[in-house]
């Protein structure tokens, strides 16, 4: 933004305070349109990634609990694969069929994250809002 | 946590490589039983630090739930 002075040195303090106001009048009328649109900008941002992380979240509680159970069944699956080479080690002859474990995973997603975080939206947020585990 | 668990299936998977190679379980030698267990034991134990792991994260997003 360029801000051009009047062409003639102000002579009296009138004229000083006078053009001082007109430039300080100016300076405002240029820049709060501009504010304005930023600040309604940052609240789309922000609504918008709220949206998003709201839609994120209820998706990954959804997996997490799905996780939880494949999880849950992999502990026992392993849990009983050791009492198997226990036995096995004790002289027992056991089944290879029953020595099995693995897990399904349904990986988390943190794409709204990734990008109410890239995009700023998350600084115009309240501090109060819970950062996640990113790792 | 992604990472963190696609670790463990990665280990678990390794754990049945003694498995593999002797192809029936009692051609297994000790050693290779007891590397298996203790394999196993350590999978058990990142699991167990995975679901608290995902406890806590469930936590945070029953937070961020609330603020959202």
């Amino acid at each position: 933004m360029d801000v051009h002075p009047v062409h003639h040195a102000p002579r009296t303090w009138r004229d000083f305070f006078l053009q001082l106001l007109m430039i300080t009048i100016g300076l405002f009328i240029a820049l709060s349109p501009q504010t304005g649109v930023e600040s309604l900008h940052h609240r789309h941002l922000v609504r918008d990634a709220r949206e998003n992380l709201r839609e994120e979240i209820q998706n990954n509680l959804k997996r997490s609990a799905e996780n939880i159970q494949f999880l849950e069944k992999n502990r026992q699956q392993v849990a009983r694969s050791i009492d198997l080479l226990k036995e096995l080690g004790g002289g027992k002859t056991i089944d290879k069929t029953l020595l099995a474990w693995g897990m399904n995973w349904n990986g988390y997603i943190d794409a709204s994250w990734k990008t109410a975080r890239d995009t700023g939206a998350v600084s115009y947020m309240s501090s109060e809002f819970p950062m996640p585990i990113t790792k | 946590m992604n990472t963190w668990a696609l670790a463990i299936v990665n280990d678990e998977s390794k754990s049945a490589a003694p498995l593999r190679v002797a192809i029936d379980p009692s051609a297994l030698s000790p050693g290779d039983i007891q590397s298996m267990l203790v394999s196993l034991a350590e999978s058990d134990i990142k699991l167990a630090t995975l679901r608290n792991l995902m406890q806590s994260l469930n936590g945070m997003y029953a937070n961020a739930m609330k603020y959202l």
